[in-house]
């Protein structure tokens, strides 16, 4: 029994040591909607194997990954808000900034389309006439990249967003999505989630292909914090790979089996030679 | 080897025990008393389960049985082992001889191999009084040991402690309701009252007449 | 699947065990010991029952953050820190159960053994195997509530891939992704697993009647 116990102590004392290989592991901190599509099952892996670094991709949303990479505690973010990425990059907690791909927004809607605003070219005009209508909203409320873009937007549309009509699900876009079919309400979400759970969802997009509904996706090296555990030559990497010409293929084929087509354009093709 | 205790005193859940001075030896020394009159906290004052602060000499392997055994998860005769392994740590072989022969001796060998649990309080007292018996003893402190037991079988098993005390020599120290008890084992009587000693003499007929509580004693012997 | 499984039960189990290595004698001690500082204890026990898994887990990422006091091991994000929320989330269930077990064995068999002349250790480990069965409920008990962990999990695990993904993190993961069908696969064998060990442990405790 005592040596069942012993065991199984020094196990979790194993399990919980860094691998043998590179020294920490690369902390890759990045967005809910990235993990959601499934693009991270295959970007991430497909890295470790050129590599030989191990990564640790913990998935919470634009917002906490800056805050973690302003602590010190990711090595390279994969994040989606352009506006707080450059008062990030201001603060000079990055080391380097990359486009890497986009996708775009879309808002969604339930298929009665309530506040006509089907086709409508300008998301912000979108939004002033679902708010006249008085047609219930979720908004993901949680910092994300696709939450401060939907605020801009809000901004732009001179409105601030409040009442029973706007809902807060502080939840990752999967999530959000299915309370918008449930509550038969509109919300913004990006293409790739919205694609990839379509057949769970009684919603339709209404709104695509706007000026002002780009989702633009950048790659940030953290600057590391003297004295802190970090692996920067990790990040680098990572970096580094996404937008090389493999990455950046991996980025262009991928949903193309599953849904028909890319979730993502990438925009970092390197000329070729 | 005798059984003396010295000035022991104590307060327990409110009561008091004060008890001046005690003797036991193999003549056998019987403590009664109405209940709550002191016997069991004595015995196990005596037997160094409780703290009190006084002086108790016992010898250096006792055996105590209470008036509710508690009995462990397994069989008669597991139970015995169990407990003779400890006193005796030579073979497991010979614990198990031990303890047979000490089940036959208070007649559970046809319940050896029964889970101790499902015994009725009559057959619980014999597994106690079995367990005590075959440690060999050299103090024996038997706490109302026979309550349970069937008339014939205490008959059998007053005259296996007896049969044990005399060839041993072992202390013997009895708290008893019953008159029987006291003559067949002891021929000395320790009256309690209220946890002080009310009367220490030799067992005899004056003395089962000295105190109000003994000669109750004396007469629910014989009473319709 | 597999995997996910496998990490499941091997993080549980080990957190179970280590929870158990503490709360068991602290039990012990409760029940059968003689300090005035046993009371503390066991308001830790009662208390901590009620304290939310999900607090435990951002305690422990706040400590193991590499930002945070113990940032330096580099521990967050491993199975090591999941089975350390785990463990600190079930000890007071399996210390308070664990002190109602041993109170069902009979309160004066440490006496009564100890006038037949058994020695400590030996009266302790016959007071262990008398509440052995229902001892072993308790276990479980606090099995069940850390496998099912899900808050304390993906704070101190992040739920990666191939790393510290569980059924519980990985049931949220799909869900957020919409594919319910894989959710309740993973559902049903965590369902599974607690079948399984609860009926292993009715059988042992079948045996032990």
């Amino acid at each position: 029994m005592k040596t069942l116990a012993v065991c199984s102590l020094l196990w979790a004392l194993l399990s919980a040591a860094p691998s043998a290989a590179a020294g920490p592991s690369v902390i890759l901190a990045t967005t809910t909607s990235t993990q959601d599509t499934g693009l991270l099952d295959d970007l991430v892996p497909a890295f470790e194997r050129t590599s030989g670094f191990q990564v640790k991709t913990i998935a919470v949303g634009t917002g906490a990954a800056l805050a973690m990479g302003e602590k010190g505690d990711a090595d390279v973010l994969l994040v989606h808000a352009p506006s707080a990425e450059e008062v990030y990059m201001s603060r000079g907690r990055g080391l380097s900034r990359q486009l890497v791909m986009h996708n775009a927004f879309m808002i969604v809607g339930p298929p009665s389309d309530p506040a006509k605003v089907k086709g409508i070219g300008i998301a912000a005009d979108a939004f002033k006439r679902i708010v006249a209508a008085g047609s219930p909203f979720v908004s993901r409320a949680d910092d994300s990249g696709t939450n401060i873009k939907e605020l801009a937007l809000w901004k732009d549309a001179g409105v601030t967003p409040a009442g029973s009509w706007y809902i807060k699900s502080g939840s990752g876009m999967g999530d959000t999505l299915h309370i918008a079919s449930q509550k038969a309400a509109y919300t913004l979400t990006d293409d790739g989630t919205y694609l990839a759970q379509r057949s769970t969802l009684s919603l339709l997009p209404v709104v695509e292909g706007a000026r002002d509904l780009l989702n633009i996706y950048h790659v940030i090296v953290v600057k590391p914090i003297a004295g802190r555990v970090g692996n920067l030559a990790g990040g680098q990497a990572f970096a580094a790979y996404v937008v090389s010409r493999a990455g950046q293929q991996l980025i262009a084929s991928f949903g193309k089996e599953k849904f028909g087509r890319a979730l993502f354009t990438p925009d970092a093709m390197p000329a070729s030679r | 080897m005798a059984v003396s205790g010295t000035r022991i005193a104590l307060v327990r859940d409110a009561f008091h025990l004060d008890v001046d001075e005690f003797l036991a030896d193999s003549t056998g020394t019987a403590l009664v008393g109405r209940n709550g009159a002191g016997k069991t906290t004595l015995l196990l004052a005596l037997q160094g389960l409780i703290e009190h602060n006084g002086v108790v000499q016992r010898p250096s392997r006792c055996a105590g049985v209470f008036a509710a055994p508690a009995v462990l998860r397994g069989s008669v005769l597991w139970n015995i082992e169990i407990v003779v392994r400890s006193a005796f740590p030579a073979s497991d072989d010979d614990a198990r001889r031990r303890a047979r022969a000490a089940a036959e001796s208070v007649g559970l060998a046809a319940l050896a191999d029964r889970d101790a649990r499902r015994l009725s309080s009559g057959e619980r007292q014999r597994l106690a009084l079995a367990r005590a018996l075959a440690l060999e003893p050299q103090a024996l402190f038997l706490d109302e040991a026979f309550a349970n037991i069937d008339a014939d079988g205490r008959v059998e098993l007053r005259r296996l402690v007896r049969d044990f005390i005399e060839r041993s020599g072992c202390t013997l120290v009895v708290a008893t309701q019953t008159l029987a008890d006291v003559s067949a084992l002891c021929q000395r009587v320790v009256l309690l009252e209220n946890g002080r000693v009310e009367l220490d003499a030799p067992l005899s007929p004056a003395t089962l007449d000295a105190r109000p509580y003994l000669a109750a004693l004396a007469a629910e012997a014989t009473s319709p | 699947m597999a995997a996910i499984a496998a990490l499941s039960i091997a993080v549980s189990v080990t957190a179970t065990l280590v929870a158990a290595l503490f709360a068991i004698p602290g039990a012990f001690w409760i029940v059968h010991g003689r300090s005035t500082g046993r009371v503390l204890l066991l308001g830790f026990f009662n208390v901590g029952l009620g304290f939310p898994p999900v607090a435990v887990g951002l305690l422990i990422a706040f400590f193991f953050w590499r930002s945070g006091p113990l940032g330096w091991f580099d521990l967050l994000y491993t199975p090591g820190t999941m089975i350390l929320a785990q463990v600190i989330v079930i000890i007071p269930l399996v210390g308070s159960l664990a002190v109602i077990a041993l109170r069902t064995v009979d309160a004066t068999l440490p006496h009564q053994l100890a006038a037949l002349g058994v020695p400590t250790a030996t009266r302790r480990r016959l007071l262990l195997r008398e509440a052995a069965p229902v001892l072993a409920a308790c276990v479980v008990a606090g099995f069940g509530r850390a496998i099912a962990e899900v808050g304390a999990a993906q704070m101190t695990g992040g739920n990666i891939e191939g790393q510290t993904r569980v059924l519980t993190t990985a049931t949220m993961l799909a869900v957020g992704k919409g594919e319910f069908g894989q959710a309740f696969a993973y559902v049903a064998v965590l369902l599974g697993i607690m079948a399984v060990i609860a009926g292993g442990t009715l059988v042992l405790q079948a045996r032990w009647r």
